[in-house]
């Protein structure tokens, strides 16, 4: 199964029990050879949506906080996200059985 | 020595830059209408465009990346969408002010009425980047754009009271009519900061080949040739004060405007008013178009160069020939350019905080800058014109329009 | 091993060809998910509709619809398989040749049909050294 990246970055993502867990704001992967894994799911609590003022204000913000590394951001390991739908991706643990970054 | 040589050439391009139908316009306005009162909003705009011009050519030699190029890969296409499609919306209007500002000094010289240029003029500025490389758009229009040195030479000649002109660099209240004041105010910082000028500037720099040995070229441009740009803008707004408002002509009608420079130097000056005007805008609307096609390249990875011929980047020259002829069609409407000119002034100032709040996180991006990342000062002035242009543009413009 | 953020490093990058021209930029990136393994990249997209997609569902159906009405087919956005990528730095490197297999259709019936037939569409424009006397 294909999932588009451009189309899941800044979805929301719930845990186990449908708790907020942030959204989805990179990928990790590891080159191998010619293959690229991916390793991890990177979330943040910012969003990627630019439908009004404060959301660009919101958006930027978080770029600038995520280069500076002071950004919140939650470390998913690959199997732990259920993307077999991918409007709405899901943790498949609880967000606090996610291991410390 | 290569490097004196390279910043006088920057200095001549960067008038040919600042020096557009926008800064004449604006700056004649305030001139005639409130004094030297106003001067200080086209030094504040000066400040800013030395920072901003500054920044994209940093960006350009460090990065090697566009300003566009770098916006799109560090934001994403989502974010990137908007300031794409506002520049764009703003650049037609622009280059329209331009090529109305050409057609009215050929109206002055010929007496046939503006909108006829139009087209022929759309098709120079065409003509202008089809056959010419990057070096001889940037140096023709430089060295043609020293003819508005006139308007420096008619403030010595004027014996203007100079403690007058230091006091206009305080901002002031409006003695009268103050929703025109503010919003002359606005337009006068929007005509002097032409985003399609960053596009331009980093575009050229990364043509040029710029790297990291550069940046002191870069600053040494931006820094004199801005300012020089502001010198003659300044100028005009004095002439106008000295010639206009003692004589009760607002410049809200351009068939007066050249009175400025006949009041002083006669029949040469009416002339050369015209030359100044026609040349300064046919400048704009040259590097307008050209940056026009740069920023629609460099959004969508399509091949570009001024120096390359256009058939090996056919899309990037597809956009230079269609969009001044969209402009003229927009000149060719028969709108009072003069009005034109302050709409799209007022425009650039709304759509500045979406250009330029990207651009400053940015600046502030250490795999762009690398060691080359914006200081305190440099952050400090960008966030103070986004605050200025929020706040100048949801005050000024709304009561412009209950006002007018 | 290296290690790559794909919003980062990749998604809407620069695509450099293996001749160094400009190839368009990467637009989209496919994910492969697999039972059991971790999901690996697929491929890069290129292409209008990728980027229409991307700014709503909506956009795409209109633009899918304009089409039809100009009476052109849609086509199937242009894929770059991931293995084909051979460089990632200050742009994209991919073992493509963008005149012959890219997506660069609309340039060449350009360069064909339109500007080519200009007068001077295929002149070399002369650059002038910054060594040279300057007034």
């Amino acid at each position: 199964m294909i999932v588009n990246l451009e189309l899941l970055l800044g979805r929301k993502v719930l845990d186990v029990n449908g708790e907020k867990a942030g959204r989805v704001f990179d990928v990790r992967c590891e080159q191998q050879g010619k293959e690229a894994i991916v390793r991890e799911w990177v979330l943040a609590a910012g969003s990627h949506r630019t439908r009004s003022v404060s959301d660009v204000v919101q958006f930027l913000l978080l770029q600038l906080r995520a280069r500076t590394e002071t950004a919140k951001v939650r470390v998913v390991p690959w199997d732990k996200l259920d993307l077999r739908d991918p409007r709405n991706p899901r943790l498949t643990c609880r967000i606090d059985e996610l291991p410390a970054e | 020595m290569k490097n004196v040589l390279k910043i006088a050439l920057g200095i001549l391009t960067s008038i040919g830059g600042f020096l557009d139908a926008g800064a004449i316009a604006t700056s004649s306005e305030a001139g005639a209408r409130y004094g030297f009162r106003l001067l200080w909003s086209l030094a504040f705009g000066t400040l800013c465009v030395v920072f901003l011009v500054e920044m994209a050519g940093r960006l350009a030699a460090v990065s090697n990346h566009t300003v566009a190029d770098a916006m799109r890969e560090r934001f994403g296409w989502r974010f990137f969408v908007f300031p794409l499609t506002a520049e764009l919306i703003v650049d037609l209007f622009v280059i329209a002010s331009e090529i109305g500002g050409v057609c009215l000094a050929l109206q002055f010289v010929t007496g046939i009425a503006f909108r006829w240029w139009a087209f022929p003029v759309a098709l120079l500025i065409w003509l202008f980047i089809w056959s010419g490389s990057f070096s001889f758009v940037e140096d023709s229009t430089a060295i043609l754009g020293l003819v508005t040195i006139v308007f420096v030479v008619a403030v010595v000649k004027l014996h203007p009271d100079y403690h007058a002109i230091g006091a206009g660099f305080i901002p002031s209240m409006p003695p009268k009519d103050a929703p025109s004041y503010w919003f002359l105010a606005v337009s006068i910082i929007g005509a002097v900061i032409s985003p399609y000028l960053l596009y331009f500037y980093s575009s050229g720099a990364v043509e040029d080949k710029w790297t990291e040995k550069d940046l002191n070229v870069n600053r040494g441009v931006s820094v004199i040739g801005m300012g020089f740009g502001s010198l003659v803008a300044m100028a005009v707004l004095v002439v106008a004060a000295q010639t206009l408002l003692p004589a009760g002509i607002g410049s809200d009608r351009y068939e007066q405007t050249p009175l400025m420079l006949s009041m002083v130097l006669g029949k040469t000056g009416f002339y050369l008013f015209a030359a100044s005007v026609g040349i300064a805008c046919f400048g704009a609307a040259v590097e307008a178009s050209l940056s026009v096609a740069y920023l629609t390249a460099q959004s969508f990875g399509w091949t570009w160069g001024e120096d390359l011929p256009p058939k090996d980047d056919a899309r990037f020259a597809m956009v230079y020939t269609v969009f001044p002829i969209l402009a003229a069609a927009v000149t060719f409407s028969g709108i009072d350019p003069l009005k034109l000119t302050l709409f799209s002034m007022a425009l650039t100032v709304v759509i500045l905080p979406i250009l330029l709040l990207p651009m400053i996180v940015l600046m502030n991006d250490e795999k762009f800058l690398k060691s080359h990342r914006n200081g305190w000062l440099s952050n400090a002035v960008g966030v103070v014109v986004v605050v200025v242009a929020i706040v100048l543009s949801v005050v000024a413009i709304p009561l412009e329009l209950i006002g007018g | 091993m290296k290690r790559l953020q794909l919003a980062r490093d990749v998604l809407d990058q620069q695509l450099i060809d293996r001749y160094e021209c400009n190839a368009g930029k990467v637009d989209g990136i496919g994910l492969e998910l697999r039972d059991g393994e971790p999901p690996r990249v697929a491929f890069l997209d290129m292409g209008s509709d990728v980027l229409a997609r991307r700014l709503s569902p909506r956009l795409e159906r209109w633009l899918q619809a304009l089409r039809k009405l100009i009476g052109r087919k849609t086509p199937e956005p242009y894929r770059v398989e991931w293995s084909k990528v051979v460089k990632i730095a200050n742009a994209v490197t991919i073992d493509i040749d963008s005149d012959r297999d890219a997506p660069n259709h609309v340039e060449h019936w350009l360069a064909e049909h339109l500007i080519g037939r200009i007068p001077g569409a295929s002149r070399e424009k002369k650059k002038k050294e910054p060594e040279q006397h300057n007034q």
